[in-house]
């Protein structure tokens, strides 16, 4: 079905342990904040913090497999994180499509995660796709 | 025949450029072309374009969109546009 503005998703998804450990090992970011329970409880925090770059995988997977799917390009990611989100939680990536132009090949989308009903991150994206993906004239 | 440039335009349409081209140093003329910028290439002319469309509530048409490669000749279509 060709893309439209208001086209939802919905992802839902829970950090685990192991996989903050491999994200780790991905990027070499051990920065205490996600991996010390004592450092992150003395910020402020619960605990270890996920990294937004597993949030950001998992709107990879949105947008790859989701919307647009598996023939749209990135073009631009922005993302502001509101609140933390924690291993074991339940999350859920929703994204809305804001905007579309056929002629450009152009979808643009919002998106939010929230888990323990806060809002953990918000951003829009950009993604280009062929034309005919896209509704309209 | 020179292009007329709406001075309101052509600031918005500034104000746009630099925050996507903000590697860009030089002077914002019309006569600015995507050659003269290096972030200008046609993925981002694709982008100006979205921003442009939604800064000023229009739409460009696919005509529209191949010819929109100079600062001068995108403000004009959009002045028409609007006019």
């Amino acid at each position: 079905m060709p893309i439209a503005v208001g086209d939802v998703v919905e992802h839902r998804f829970v950090v685990e342990a192991d996989q903050m450990a491999a994200f780790q090992a991905l990027s070499n970011d051990y920065s205490r904040i996600h991996t010390d329970d004592e450092y992150a409880h003395s910020r402020g925090f619960k605990g270890a913090i996920v990294y937004g770059g597993i949030m950001m995988a998992h709107l990879s997977y949105v947008l790859g497999s989701k919307i647009p799917g598996s023939l749209g390009t990135s073009g631009r990611w922005q993302v502001d994180y509101r609140a933390p989100l924690y291993v074991g939680d339940s999350a859920v990536l929703r994204l809305e499509v804001t905007y579309v132009s056929k002629p450009m090949g152009v979808i643009q989308a919002k998106f939010t995660i929230r888990a323990r009903e806060a809002l953990v991150a918000t951003g829009t994206v950009q993604s280009f796709v062929p034309e005919t993906e896209i509704a309209g004239e | 025949m020179p292009m007329t440039i709406d001075n309101a335009v052509f600031a918005k349409l500034t104000e746009i450029a630099r925050t996507l081209f903000d590697e860009y140093q030089g002077p914002w003329t019309p006569a600015l072309r995507s050659e003269d910028v290096e972030q200008w290439d046609s993925l981002a002319t694709v982008q100006f374009a979205v921003m442009v469309e939604q800064a000023f509530n229009i739409r460009f048409s696919t005509d529209e969109i191949v010819r929109l490669d100079n600062l001068g000749a995108i403000a004009s279509i959009v002045a028409q546009k609007k006019a």
